[in-house]
């Protein structure tokens, strides 16, 4: 039989998972290297349930990905990467509302699961994609801690970024 | 609601273009503060009043301190407003600059000089090409921690090796579209045993030697383009010696030469297959030779019979004062 292991939630829902499903989490997998023959279900006590459902949805569909595939080639030099390279997969699973995408971030970054949390961020980066200051502020819920004086120098010295 | 941990924001930024790392800056000072080290780490600028509101308007620290790489290949008219004057401002305020790219810059022998009084301490690349200069690039030289040198397509440059030789931590050198001599690159291939890349596509008065030497003495070497080298024929990469992969064989003649090139395309693609991985242990074997046999692959069946002395210094301190002399201003 598969190995297997028990994660709970938060909200202390048990879920079971291939031992290899688990392991996507940098976090977890180092767990159990410490314990491996721990029994006892593993507490996940920041990601409540229906966050760590998707989580494992994610995980399972991503067991078998070549862990080197996981790391977004940097090469600064290169500009930025790219936020539209989304397998389609994907991007139907983090076709999510603003709060679960939030939460689901904060998961990736938490579990320590890199791919998810590249996808979260690129994500979040085609959202603030061509938006006005006053958008990305109005749809992430930002106050403006700038006074006007301030927001107009910003806007002077970075002129040359927008100029074509 | 969106209180991402600031090393999630960075991550976010890390997939932003410039325009929306720009915007992101004037949304809250926490996000201005991790967005700027991205949007001003590598800029593009589009026209003149652009890199000239660039220069005037950013903070003088986060000029020096945090602009990496400068390419001005999408500048408009670089060609005839990027002069040297521009090209004194950006060293003399960008002094954290590791990469610069001046394609096609309005710049002649002169400007490149100037810019050589201030050389960003860590710049180790440099892209250039374009008309000038009309001399040898005598001010290459001044910046001996150079690594990545391109100088595609410029006129160079019958002199060019007593230059480059000098710049021994070279690792990738692009002299593409060129007319590089043989006696030039022979003398860049003695002096910069740190190459691991070489490219000399479409440099028509090459012959093999160059190209067997580079084989034969750059040992970290893993690209080499010689794509469009049509006086480069591989006879001297030959299957008796065990040096040519073995696909090669097909279009050898009975002299062991490769001189029935019926289908120029597949020969060269092949040829070219043979110098890059997977074949590339095919190249080992090359150093493998005892030393006279790999005296022989380099030296012999040279087309120009006197061509030891030529392509060899005959004496290097001359060349040395000479070389000096060009340089100074």
């Amino acid at each position: 039989a598969m190995e297997t292991v028990t994660l709970k939630s938060g909200d202390e829902k048990l879920f079971q998972v291939p031992r290899n499903v688990a392991s996507k989490s940098a976090l977890i997998s180092s767990m159990l290297e410490t314990a491996p023959n721990e029994t006892e279900p593993i507490p996940v006590k920041n990601v409540q349930s229906p966050v760590l459902e998707k989580i494992i949805e994610y995980c399972t569909k991503h067991a078998n990905d070549d862990p080197e595939d996981d790391e977004d080639s940097d090469d600064e030099m290169d500009g930025p990467l790219r936020s539209t390279d989304i397998d389609p997969w994907d991007l139907k699973f983090i076709d999510v509302g603003m709060e679960m995408l939030y939460e689901i971030i904060m998961a990736a970054n938490y579990l320590d699961i890199k791919p998810l949390l590249n996808l979260g961020c690129k994500t979040v980066a085609n959202m603030i994609k061509g938006k006005t200051p006053d958008e990305i502020r109005s749809r992430f819920n930002i106050p403006n801690d700038f006074t006007p004086e301030e927001e107009e120098q910003i806007k002077k010295e970075n002129e040359w970024a927008e100029d074509r | 609601m969106f209180d991402l941990p600031v090393e999630v924001l960075s991550l976010i930024f890390g997939y932003c273009d410039q325009v929306t790392l720009a915007r992101a800056c004037r949304v809250c000072p926490p996000w201005r503060q991790l967005a700027t080290p991205y949007l001003y780490s590598s800029p593009m600028l589009y026209t003149m009043l652009g890199f000239e509101h660039f220069i005037q308007n950013t903070r003088p620290e986060v000029l020096q301190q945090l602009v990496k790489s400068l390419s001005l290949v999408s500048l408009a008219q670089r060609w005839r407003r990027f002069d040297g004057a521009a090209l004194q401002t950006v060293v003399h305020h960008c002094r954290g600059l590791v990469r610069l790219e001046l394609d096609l810059c309005a710049l002649n022998d002169h400007a490149l000089h100037a810019l050589l009084v201030e050389v960003p301490p860590p710049l180790i690349t440099l892209e250039y090409s374009g008309d000038s200069p009309p001399s040898p690039p005598t001010w290459v030289s001044a910046l001996p921690n150079l690594r990545h040198l391109s100088l595609e397509k410029c006129p160079i440059f019958h002199r060019c090796g007593r230059v480059i030789r000098h710049l021994t931590n070279l690792e990738s050198l692009n002299v593409s579209y060129t007319t590089i001599t043989d006696r030039a690159l022979i003398q860049i291939i003695r002096g910069c045993p740190q190459l691991h890349t070489l490219r000399v596509a479409h440099c028509d008065s090459l012959s093999d030697r160059p190209i067997a030497l580079a084989v034969h003495q750059l040992k970290y070497l893993r690209v080499l383009d010689i794509e469009g080298c049509v006086n480069v024929l591989g006879a001297h990469i030959d299957p008796d010696r065990n040096i040519r992969p073995p696909d090669w064989e097909d279009v050898t003649s009975s002299d062991g030469n490769m001189t029935d090139m019926e289908d120029e395309d597949w020969y060269m693609d092949h040829f070219n297959d043979a110098y890059h991985p997977p074949h590339f242990t095919h190249m080992v074997d090359i150093r493998n030779l005892d030393p006279e046999a790999a005296e022989l692959l380099t030296q012999a069946e040279s087309p120009e019979p006197d061509s030891q002395a030529d392509w060899e210094d005959t004496s290097d301190s001359d060349n040395q004062a000479e070389w000096q002399s060009t340089f100074e201003p």
